[in-house]
C-alpha cells in the first residue's frame, strides 16, 4: 500500500489524473500533459485567473508524494499539488443561477485562454466547484495549446452539460437537476431538440445550438473523413471559436428562469414564531454552534439560509441544503451578492438524496462520502420527513446520528398548526411522532446537551452531542 | 409559472465587441441554409459523435465562418441548384 488513492471520477483524461495522498489533492501528469503545464504555468491569463480565485490554486508538488499504482496508462512525468475544495458538489445539485455562473466562468476562461493560444480541451460542468457562492475551475489539466486549425472540441460537451439544461430551465421552466442526475453526460442535442419545441424553436440560441446541432450530428455521424481535418483544410481558425464563445456568453447571460413562487420559496424561516421566540431560537442555534464548532456545518432544510448564516461563523465552511430549487436559487443569489465564500447552497431532496453514480458507481459520490459534518442543523424539518415522507421516527434519528456530527434539531409537536396542515390529507397514523418517543430515540444515539421549549411548548429545540 | 408574454424570440445585439462576430439573429438564417444542405443520414453511435458539432462551429464562427461554410458545402450547393450531379458518397463528406 502506498497510502495514495486515485480519484474515481477522474479517469477520463488519459493524460492527467487526480489522486489523494495524506489528505492532500494531487494531479499526476503524463509527458504530454507536463509539456502543456510548463507552457501554461507562466501565461498571464492563467496567473490572473488563479490570482482572482477563478482557477484552483496549483503548484508543482515538492516533495512529490507516492503515486497510486497504474495511475495513468503512460509514465508519469510530473505531479501538481492542488488546493482542496471545501465541499465537492455536482451540477445536479446546483440551482439555475449556479449552473449559469459556472457556464459563464467556463466561457470567460476559454475566451482568455484563446487570446494566448490556449483552449480548454473539455467543457465538463463537473470541472467547476465552489468556494461558497463563487465558482472555481478545478481541472487545470484541461488547458492545452490550441493546434492551428483545430476547432473547440469541448463545444458539444458545453451544450450537453451547460447550455441545454439552462435553455430547458429558462424557456420551458423545467428544472434540470433530475435530467443531469439521470445522465452524467448531460442532454444530447437530439433530446434537447425534441424537448424544445413549438415557439421555443425560434427562441434565441435554439435554432442553431439545438436544432441545427442535432441535424448536423445525425447527418454527419457516418462521415468517413474526420470533420476536424475537413475544417482545418478549409482554413478554420481560433477567430471562429472566439466568435462562438462570445455569442454563447451573451446568450447564457441573457437566460432567466422566470418563476414567481414555489412551495417553499415564500416560506421564510420565521414561520410559526413570534418575534421574541424567533430571537430565542437564534440564540439557541448560535450557542450550540459555538459549542460544536468545527470544519463543516450542514443546514438541512435551510430555506432562506437565516440559521445557516447564524451558525456559519463557528465553522470553516457550511453547506445549506434544501429540496426546493427556487429557494436555493434565491439563496444563491443573496449569497453571491454578499460575496460569501463560506456557504455553499445545494438542491438536495433528503428522502431522495444524490446517489453514487457513474463508472462502477464511484465516479460521483453520495453526499456523506464527500465530507462528514461536525454539526447538523435540522430546524423545522423532522415533521416533513416523519409525516410528509412517512419516515419512522426511529429511522429518522438513526439517520441523523449516522451523519456523524452533533445535532441541533427542532421537534414540532403534533398540535402545531404546521403539523396539523401536513396531517390534513393523511390517512396514516403517526403514534411514534410524539415528543417523548423522539427524545428517547435521541438519547439512544446522542447525549442531549440542552433542550428548550418555544412557541408555548409547541416546538422543542435540542442540542444533541455525538457519542465518540 | 414562467411568464413568456413579454419575451422576444431573439434579442437584437447592436454592440459588436468583436469584428468577427455577427448579430445573433443572423445565425438562424445560416442555420436554415446549412439545414437544407445537411441531408440527414443514419446515426451510428459507435462513430465519432462530434463531427456535426465541429461543422456547426463553422456556422457559429461569425463572418470568418461564412467563407469556410461556402468552401465546405460548395459541392452540395452545386447539387442543390442542379449544376452538379450527386455522387454516391457526397452525402457522407462534409
Amino acid at each position: 500500500m502506498t497510502g495514495a488513492s486515485p480519484e474515481p471520477g477522474s479517469y477520463r483524461d488519459r493524460e492527467s489524473r487526480v489522486f489523494y495522498s495524506g489528505g492532500e489533492v494531487f494531479r499526476a501528469l503524463s509527458g504530454e500533459a507536463w509539456r502543456q503545464w510548463t507552457a501554461l504555468r507562466d501565461r498571464s491569463f492563467f496567473r490572473a485567473a488563479t490570482a482572482d480565485g477563478k482557477v484552483v490554486a496549483t503548484r508543482e508538488a515538492d516533495p512529490t508524494p507516492p503515486l497510486p499504482p497504474d495511475i495513468l496508462p503512460t509514465p508519469v512525468e510530473g505531479i501538481l499539488h492542488h488546493e482542496r475544495v471545501p465541499f465537492v458538489s455536482y451540477p445536479y445539485e446546483w440551482s439555475f443561477r449556479m449552473l449559469r455562473a459556472a457556464a459563464l466562468l467556463q466561457l470567460d476562461l476559454l475566451d482568455a485562454a484563446l487570446a494566448e493560444g490556449f483552449v480548454l480541451k473539455d467543457s465538463s460542468a463537473y470541472n467547476v466547484q465552489w468556494r461558497g457562492a463563487r465558482p472555481l475551475f478545478v481541472d487545470v489539466g484541461s488547458f492545452e495549446v490550441l493546434a492551428p486549425g483545430d476547432p473547440w472540441v469541448g463545444y458539444l460537451q458545453f451544450c450537453r452539460l451547460f447550455l441545454y439544461p439552462l435553455l430547458l430551465n429558462a424557456y420551458r421552466g423545467v428544472s434540470f437537476q433530475p435530467l443531469l442526475r439521470g445522465s452524467l453526460d448531460g442532454i444530447d442535442p437530439e433530446t434537447a431538440s425534441r424537448l424544445l419545441h413549438g415557439r421555443d424553436r425560434i427562441r434565441r440560441g435554439v435554432p442553431t445550438h439545438v436544432h441545427l446541432h442535432a441535424r448536423l450530428q445525425s447527418a454527419h455521424a457516418a462521415d468517413r473523413r474526420s470533420a476536424r481535418s475537413s475544417v482545418r483544410d478549409a482554413g478554420f481558425s481560433a477567430k471562429l471559436i472566439v466568435a462562438n464563445v462570445r455569442s454563447l456568453r451573451r446568450l447564457v447571460e441573457s437566460l432567466r428562469w422566470r418563476v414567481e413562487a414555489s412551495t417553499w420559496s415564500g416560506y421564510g424561516t420565521g414561520h410559526g414564531y413570534e418575534e421574541a421566540e424567533r430571537h430565542a431560537k437564534e440564540a439557541f442555534v448560535a450557542r450550540a454552534a459555538g459549542l460544536s464548532r468545527g470544519r463543516l456545518l450542514w443546514d438541512l432544510g435551510c430555506n432562506d439560509g437565516h440559521f445557516t448564516r447564524i451558525a456559519a461563523g463557528s465553522f470553516s465552511h457550511a453547506v445549506a441544503i434544501d429540496a426546493d430549487h427556487l429557494t436555493i436559487d434565491r439563496l444563491f443569489e443573496a449569497l453571491e451578492r454578499e460575496d460569501r465564500r463560506d456557504v455553499l447552497p445545494l438542491v438536495v431532496n433528503l428522502v431522495d438524496p444524490s446517489p453514487a453514480l457513474g463508472w462502477r458507481g464511484r465516479e460521483r459520490r453520495t453526499l456523506l462520502e464527500r465530507g462528514r459534518p461536525d454539526l447538523v442543523l435540522a430546524l423545522a424539518l423532522v415533521h416533513h420527513l416523519a409525516i410528509g415522507a412517512n419516515v419512522p421516527v426511529v429511522e429518522l434519528v438513526s439517520w441523523l446520528a449516522d451523519l456523524g456530527g452533533d445535532l441541533v434539531v427542532e421537534f414540532v409537536q403534533p398540535s402545531d398548526p404546521m403539523v396539523e396542515r401536513l396531517l390534513l390529507e393523511k390517512r396514516d397514523s403517526y403514534p411514534d411522532y410524539e415528543l417523548e418517543n423522539f427524545r428517547r430515540r435521541l438519547e439512544e444515539r446522542f447525549d442531549i446537551a440542552s433542550e428548550e421549549e418555544l412557541a408555548g411548548g409547541r416546538r422543542v429545540l435540542f442540542h444533541a452531542r455525538r457519542r465518540c | 409559472m414562467e411568464d413568456t408574454s413579454t419575451r422576444r424570440p431573439t434579442e437584437p445585439s447592436f454592440v459588436m465587441s468583436n469584428p468577427s462576430s455577427v448579430p445573433d439573429r443572423a445565425l438562424p438564417v445560416a442555420a436554415c441554409l446549412v439545414g437544407l444542405l445537411a441531408a440527414p443520414g443514419t446515426a451510428h453511435a459507435y462513430l465519432d459523435p462530434a463531427s456535426g458539432s465541429i461543422l456547426l462551429q463553422v456556422v457559429l464562427g461569425g463572418i470568418a465562418g461564412a467563407g469556410l461554410l461556402v468552401k465546405l458545402y460548395w459541392h452540395r450547393l452545386l447539387q442543390v441548384v442542379g449544376l452538379r450531379r450527386p455522387e454516391a458518397d457526397d452525402r457522407r463528406e462534409p
